[in-house]
């Protein structure tokens, strides 16, 4: 029979490399069992305050690294895991390996191990986080452990700076790599407000996963992240605008910072609309604007003065309302 | 919620704080002054704060009774255009809730007579139970809210008329599943069921009656002395999703998902116009109309597919997938027009004249997509990886009615296939990082006219960083499309970050970025039957410098310029300037002070010069 501690069960799992024992459990042979049941429990009673004092004895990690420790009764590593507001030694050697030697050794560097690089998020983050879902791959995903990007380039256990365990606020983090998407949002007069109110990139970006189309994130129920806020656009409609329904979203829009209104691909609408509606050549979709569209007069200057509904319509096919 | 609910939630979560073991919290809120020169209506199109009462933030992690972490981040609510809550709540085994509210104020005065100022409500809960149990059931809500006035146009008539709006949206989603982990088995079913309700009521803008078009019809004043719409439209959206990940290997797994949904959305609409108009597609003049039309509308998409995944050596995967997306649009409206007091183009035959419409249509459209790849990531210092992916898009679209009015390429058959090679390697060594992809994609023709035939993407990154106190990061890219229907186009963008700290505590960086945008296309002038070509071009150039330094006495200061000209067909100037300095008064509390100024320069009608000042106390 074996009788584990509330606070080590949390302790389940894989463990790094050289992680020590659980402390001891309490052992008992069996016997009689009722009357064994009762001395179980009298021995357990009694064994606490012993253990108590034992414990005492053994330097606590956040002795040294007090901040560290304080900080990580809120952090996700250590949800249900303090006794009486102190993490124990077992849950750092979970990453950081046996920290007996390093303890004995009056805190040398050499003797605790410190996960960096790729070969430390091998280590220790994908011994629990290896998920590999629909939405999510660490071995065929871009941004895949890698000796340039891996786990411990974005997040960081214990010098986060934004959630989830992120090593910098998030619009900093990607500019690192991706600079020119982020002055997008950053410098053009028509973009998503990123930063501050809640949107960040990974509010359409799935960033550990695949890079089929452009690693956006799905609603629930499959569609585009663009319709997960914008609602209104989302129908179904009777008439639908086609380049909505064979194309997507990003057809007509720039969805990151844009030089032009609505964040569209083209100065005008009237530009954007007429690149297609000019059936030239070939066997391509969209109709040509009948003779009285004189585009040289101001009335028909803004399609959408006339097509409202450009996304679509119930009540009229030429999207008038 | 409004801003005192958020209020009061943020002391409540104070309180509860207080009561924890651990409790680091902060909290920042003031007031902002607007001076707002210029174009208001540009100004909130593009930047949208206002003058006001602000929660610029409130950040609480913690733990309490029942919770092993409790977590609120808040941001910008108030006068600011976007504002968000998140809360989290855990307790180890039991249970894990979320909580993610957000605000946003949407303005816009584009184009020609439209305008919209409205507001978005998004909240979304989730709560597991037994997380880390076999089984980990779930349920979860989502609202969102769009609502406000607006300003539109409306053709009718032969003639357009400003109308003045009121829409709300309202869509709710509530949703059930669990995720399962089975030994080598795991995934997560998901039954859903979303809502949605539409209304917009329309009327006659006062003094609008005249329309856009002074000009009579045939001789005969078009004019409007009433005009009422009213819209609603209700959805309903049943959706399920099941992923499982079998990995009976350390090596390999499959990974397969599946999704569904079907949506059936029923409008009603009904109107009434009074006043002198023509038309010509009933030829003739008439004194109102009312309409009614009912319609149904459907989408059926289903997704499906598998991908395996298989690890060759440590750091070297292979992988391989297939896709299959298949969407369904149906649509039926029965649209009932009453021509009151209609009379011929010639003057005669005067009677009420009814013109009854019902039309059927339907978009097939189906994607599926076969992929294989492989990701090297041991080579040293070099990861190289390259996928080869294969998507056949095949479309129908059924001619509706308008074909009859607007004839031909509304309706055929259509049928795509792109080929795509994607690659990229990085390789990092002693504080350098170098990047480059390329992405090919060749397509046998288009589907619309811009859709590309050929295109080629590119991207370079190269970084250095030393330590904390210096790093420099150049990205390159470059996409160029090209297909048989005369369309070329070129997109680059180029960004220069630099960011060095001399000493600790001061923070220097400079950013420069160039976008340039080309494409060309022909075109038939509708009203000529010319064909000409359309250009289109953007050509920014960004300049953006700033400095963060500490003083002493906890005393912060940040600043920065920034300076954007466009150069392309449509120019303009935006130059932006930020500063924001804290400095405590006390232990806990401290002020901060902020300036922001925009300035665009486009035209003299849309220019705008604002300056905000802000006014901030923080307590932590």
């Amino acid at each position: 029979m074996r009788i584990e501690f509330a606070w080590v069960r949390g302790l389940e799992g894989p463990r790094a490399p050289g992680v020590g024992q659980a402390p001891s459990p309490v052992q008992s042979a069996s016997g009689r069992r009722g009357r064994l049941s009762y001395t179980l429990l009298f021995l357990i009673v009694l064994s606490v305050p012993l253990l108590a004092q034992e414990a005492a004895t053994v330097p606590s990690c956040g002795d040294c690294h007090d901040e560290q420790a304080k900080a990580f009764i809120t952090n996700p590593h250590g949800h249900g895991k303090a006794v009486n507001g102190v993490i124990p030694n077992a849950v750092c050697e979970k990453c950081h390996g046996d920290g007996k030697g390093h303890i004995e050794g009056g805190g040398d560097k050499s003797l605790i191990y410190k996960p960096a690089g790729m070969a430390g998020s091998n280590k220790t983050c994908l011994t629990c986080h290896d998920l590999n879902n629909d939405r999510v791959s660490r071995h065929a995903g871009t941004h895949a452990n890698s000796p340039a990007v891996n786990c411990l380039t974005c997040h960081s256990v214990h010098s986060a700076k934004a959630s989830p365990l992120l090593v910098k606020k998030q619009l900093e983090l990607c500019a690192n790599c991706h600079a020119t998407q982020v002055a997008s949002f950053r410098d053009k007069p028509y973009a998503h407000r990123l930063g501050r109110g809640g949107m960040e990139c990974s509010s359409c970006h799935e960033p550990h996963g695949r890079p089929q189309r452009e690693m956006l994130r799905k609603t629930t129920a499959g569609e585009l992240p663009c319709v997960g806020c914008h609602v209104q656009q989302r129908g179904p409609f009777v008439f639908q605008h086609g380049s909505a329904a064979i194309g997507d979203c990003m057809t007509c829009h720039e969805p990151h910072g844009s030089a032009n209104p609505k964040r569209l691909i083209r100065a005008t609408v009237t530009q954007l609309c007429i690149e297609c509606h000019s059936p030239i050549e070939g066997n391509t979709l969209g109709s040509q604007p009948p003779a009285f569209h004189n585009l040289s007069l101001s009335r028909y200057q803004s399609c959408t003065t006339c097509h409202t509904a450009v996304h679509g319509s119930n009540r009229d096919p030429q999207l008038f309302k | 919620m409004t801003i005192r609910r958020i209020f009061a939630l943020l002391l409540f979560t104070a309180a509860t704080a207080g009561q924890a073991q651990v409790a680091p919290w902060d909290f920042e809120a003031g007031y902002r002054w607007l001076n707002l020169k210029g174009s208001p209506g540009m100004y909130r199109t593009q930047v949208n704060e206002r003058e006001g009462f602000l929660i610029r933030s409130f950040n609480l992690a913690t733990t309490g009774p029942n919770m092993d972490r409790l977590v609120v981040h808040v941001s910008d609510f108030g006068t600011s255009p976007a504002g968000s809550l998140r809360l989290e709540a855990c307790k180890q085994d039991l249970y894990r809730f979320t909580l993610g509210y957000r605000s946003a104020d949407q303005y816009s005065i584009f184009f020609g007579q439209h305008y919209y100022n409205r507001a978005r409500r998004t909240l979304d809960a989730d709560l597991e139970l037994f997380p880390e149990s076999r089984i980990a059931p779930y349920v979860g809500y989502s609202f969102n809210r769009f609502a406000g006035p607006g300003e539109t146009t409306y053709h009718f008539g032969q003639d357009e008329f400003l109308l003045q709006q009121k829409q709300k949206d309202i869509d709710q989603e509530v949703r059930v599943g669990a995720s399962f982990k089975y030994d080598w088995v795991y995934g997560s079913f998901t039954q859903g069921w979303r809502r949605a309700h539409s209304t917009i009521d329309s009327s006659l803008f006062p003094g609008a009656g005249n329309g856009n078009n002074n000009d009579p019809i045939l001789g005969q004043p078009v004019n409007a002395t009433s005009i009422t719409r009213h819209d609603t439209e209700k959805t309903k959206t049943p959706f399920t999703n099941l992923y499982v990940t079998l990995q009976p290997l350390s090596r390999g797994r499959v990974i397969a998902n599946y999704v569904h949904l079907s949506a059936d959305s029923d409008g009603n609409e009904s109107e009434a116009a009074y006043g002198s108009f023509a038309s010509f597609a009933i030829s003739r003049f008439f004194t109102g109309a009312t309409e009614t039309a009912t319609s149904h509308a459907k989408n059926t998409t289903w997704r499906s597919g598998v991908r395996g995944e298989y690890t060759i050596a440590e750091g070297v995967d292979a992988f391989a997938g297939y896709q299959k997306d298949h969407r369904d649009l149906n649509g039926s409206a029965l649209i009932d027009t009453l021509y009151l007091q209609s009379i011929t183009f010639g003057g005669v035959d005067q009677r009420d004249f009814r013109d009854i419409l019902a039309s059927e249509n339907s978009i097939e459209r189906e994607e599926t997509t076969t992929s294989a790849g492989v990701s090297v990531r041991n080579l040293g210092n070099l990861a190289v990886r390259a996928e080869f992916r294969q998507a056949k898009v095949e479309a129908d679209v059924a001619p509706d009615l308008s074909e009859i009015v607007v004839p031909g390429n509304q309706e055929g058959s259509f049928e795509r296939r792109i080929n795509t090679l994607d690659t990229n390697a990085q390789y990092a060594t002693h504080g350098w990082l170098l990047g480059a992809a390329w992405r090919s994609d060749s397509a046998n023709q288009p589907i619309f006219r811009t859709d590309y035939k050929d295109r080629d993407r590119y991207r370079l990154r190269a970084q250095w960083s030393q330590f904390k106190w210096a790093k420099i990061t150049s990205v390159y890219e470059r996409t160029t499309m090209s297909n048989d229907t005369s369309f070329e186009s070129r997109v680059r963008n180029y960004t220069t970050d630099a960011a060095i700290m001399p000493t600790e505590g001061i923070t220097l960086h400079a950013s420069v970025s160039s976008f340039k945008s080309d494409s060309t296309i022909s075109y038939r002038r509708p009203q000529t039957f010319v064909v000409t070509t359309s250009v289109h071009s953007e050509n920014g150039h960004t300049r953006e410098g700033g400095i963060g330094f500490a003083l002493p006495h906890s005393i912060y200061f940040d600043a920065n310029i920034a300076r954007l000209h466009n150069d392309g067909t449509y120019p303009f100037k935006l130059n932006r300037y930020n500063g924001r300095m804290t400095f405590p008064l006390k232990s806990h509390y401290g002020l901060a002070v902020e300036y922001n100024k925009d300035r665009y320069v486009e035209s003299s009608s849309l220019d705008y010069d604002a300056t905000r000042w802000g006014l901030f106390l923080r307590i932590q």
